[in-house]
């Protein structure tokens, strides 16, 4: 896999302030839950459709569903719908539901359920490697989803044919009722994948330069990305708390909270 | 039934090249036939039924129909979410296909007693759910489910059933007339799977006075037609190798009650429902000798 455009801070980091403030946002206003596992992802979906992603030459399965405010800002702001659209989030009779659908444009699948994701994208990748096409699949996985058996079996599948599917794990140590290591341990991670017959890249998942080059150096091979993110990222008041997957922000949790985004996201677009 | 399916579906898949096999490790003597001729859509996906499920999704999105052979409860009730959100919800053109069907694997234990499937099943929406009655069916509903787009279960036996005589030509979601014996529609029976060619033989051998109904086609059905066949019998009795809660002998009744609740009808059918009384059988033994156990030879009571 080679990237579709050139690497540019500014292109990357002007979509993840967008992202992630659209994230909060909307988080604030329907008082919705999962914003820290939204932020969480947010810099790796400014990277992938910022320089990566074509309709013809990859797909996006979104595993983890319940971080679909991440996923619907990103769509709106490269395109697919209108952004405006995504004022309706969560409101009666509106196609963005709280967990990702596949009725809103740019969706590949509809997740929520975890542990799903990755076995549909490995019989699209199993598809597309009978057929000899180039074309990759990406899937992105939380860490605490990795609890979920059906992932194993996905990944002895993925292996064993070799298909050409890119693995991205949200590692923010964080699940759903404690710290990953305390509810199940993963570690050591990148070990279980490389004993799975799979390459494994562990990078900083906030860093645009690293996850770009991560995602470059992809060939036809299955690839594990193990981003080290940090839950609720950039968010000074929310960072790494467990907290952040439940609580939406206040008005004034807003207001800070877009500063914070505002502030660190201008440092690279000022680069 | 599976020597039939899989023969029919590979003489489909000569034509049809978008015809694809996955197994969950199964099939040994069976599925070499399919594999042979079509190496290129024939996978073993090992004993993973629930990344099978969702993987055979991925392949329909890239234009396969794609069939999910394996055992009973393997590729239903082990992977049933993966069959309503990956494969349902989404409209998948996955066809599941489950050998050892009731008590089919008798001696095998009750893990490989599929008794609650097609109950399971007939609940998610976009499903197609069937239970052929012998080989003949299995081919028909073979040439449905390889043309329609939307997700199907078909439960198969096992091999060597015989073919039933049918008195009339075989229709969606209809009742199929495997014997006629009943003087002015005074008592039919209706089941379907494995079972009800053991309604035909004891009806043949008796010369029985009933009429005898396969349904193999459990959703969609033709409710009004069903209604207005069923509604001139004095006596139905449905007979299913299945758990009573939620399976053929409950669809027949729902239809039954329908009909009278939205029509003009002021007389109601005799309704027996023969089935597996809400519980497993956990000794060994043949098909004959748990179906006996669970008291669906009581049909007999009725011939």
């Amino acid at each position: 896999m080679t990237a579709q455009q050139k690497f540019s801070y500014k292109k990357s980091a002007d979509a993840a302030l967008n992202i992630s403030s659209k994230v909060i946002d909307l988080c604030c206003k329907k008082k919705a839950a999962h914003m820290g596992g939204a932020l969480s992802i947010a810099d790796f979906l400014s990277v992938y459709y910022s320089f990566i992603h074509t309709p013809e030459s990859s797909s996006l399965f979104y595993s983890k569903g319940h971080a679909c405010t991440a996923l619907y800002a990103a769509l709106g702001y490269f395109g697919f719908f209108d952004v405006k659209d995504l004022e309706s989030y969560s409101d009666n009779g509106s196609i963005f539901t709280s967990h990702v659908s596949h009725h809103v444009p740019g969706v590949e699948l509809s997740t929520g359920s975890l542990g799903h994701a990755l076995s549909v994208a490995s019989g699209v990748a199993y598809a597309k490697k009978i057929s000899d096409s180039k074309h990759r699949s990406f899937i992105i996985l939380s860490d605490g989803e990795l609890n979920e058996g059906s992932n194993w079996e996905a990944l002895l599948f993925i292996a064993h044919h070799k298909l050409p599917c890119t693995i991205i794990i949200d590692y923010n140590k964080l699940q759903s009722f404690g710290r990953t290591n305390e509810v199940l341990n993963l570690e050591p991670l990148s070990n279980k994948f490389e004993a799975f017959n799979l390459e494994c890249q562990v990078v900083n998942g906030h860093d645009h330069l690293e996850i770009f080059n991560a995602l470059s150096s992809s060939n036809t091979q299955p690839k594990v990305i193990v981003l080290n993110t940090i839950k609720a990222h950039p968010l000074k008041y929310a960072m790494d708390s467990l907290e952040s997957h439940y609580y939406p922000p206040s008005e004034d949790q807003l207001t800070e909270g877009l500063k914070d985004i505002k502030e660190h996201y201008e440092r690279h677009i000022c680069n | 039934m599976r020597d039939t399916f899989v023969t029919n579906l590979a003489k489909l898949a000569q034509h049809d090249e978008k015809i694809f096999l996955v197994c969950g490790d199964l099939g040994f003597n069976v599925l070499e036939e399919f594999g042979d001729l079509h190496p290129k859509r024939f996978l073993n996906g090992g004993i993973s039924e629930q990344n099978i499920a969702g993987l055979c999704a991925g392949l329909s999105r890239e234009g396969y129909t794609v069939y999910f052979y394996s055992i009973g409860n393997f590729p239903t009730l082990r992977c049933m979410e993966q069959i309503r959100y990956d494969i349902a919800y989404h409209n998948a053109n996955v066809n599941i296909v489950a050998v050892g069907g009731g008590y089919a694997y008798g001696s095998l234990g009750t893990s490989h007693h599929a008794t609650e499937e097609i109950g399971m099943l007939r609940m998610i929406p976009n499903m197609m759910v069937t239970s052929p009655s012998d080989p003949s069916e299995v081919k028909d509903i073979l040439d449905i489910t390889s043309k329609d787009p939307s997700p199907s279960y078909m439960r198969l036996n096992r091999s060597g059933e015989e073919i039933i005589n049918y008195l009339n030509p075989f229709s969606p979601g209809d009742l199929h007339l495997a014997y006629s014996g009943s003087d002015q529609k005074k008592k039919a029976f209706v089941s379907n799977g494995a079972i009800c060619f053991e309604i035909y033989k004891d009806l043949v051998a008796a010369n029985g006075s009933a009429d005898l109904f396969s349904l193999p086609i459990v959703k969609p059905l033709e409710e009004e037609r069903i209604f207005n066949q069923l509604v001139q019998y004095n006596e139905i009795i449905v007979v299913e190798e299945h758990q009573l809660n939620g399976g053929l002998g409950s669809t027949i009744q729902g239809i039954i009650c329908d009909g009278f609740s939205t029509d003009s009808f002021t007389r109601i059918p005799k309704i027996h429902r023969i089935g597996i009384q809400d519980s497993f059988q956990s000794l060994a033994g043949s098909q004959d000798f748990l179906r006996e156990k669970a008291g669906l030879f009581n049909y007999r009571d009725y011939l």
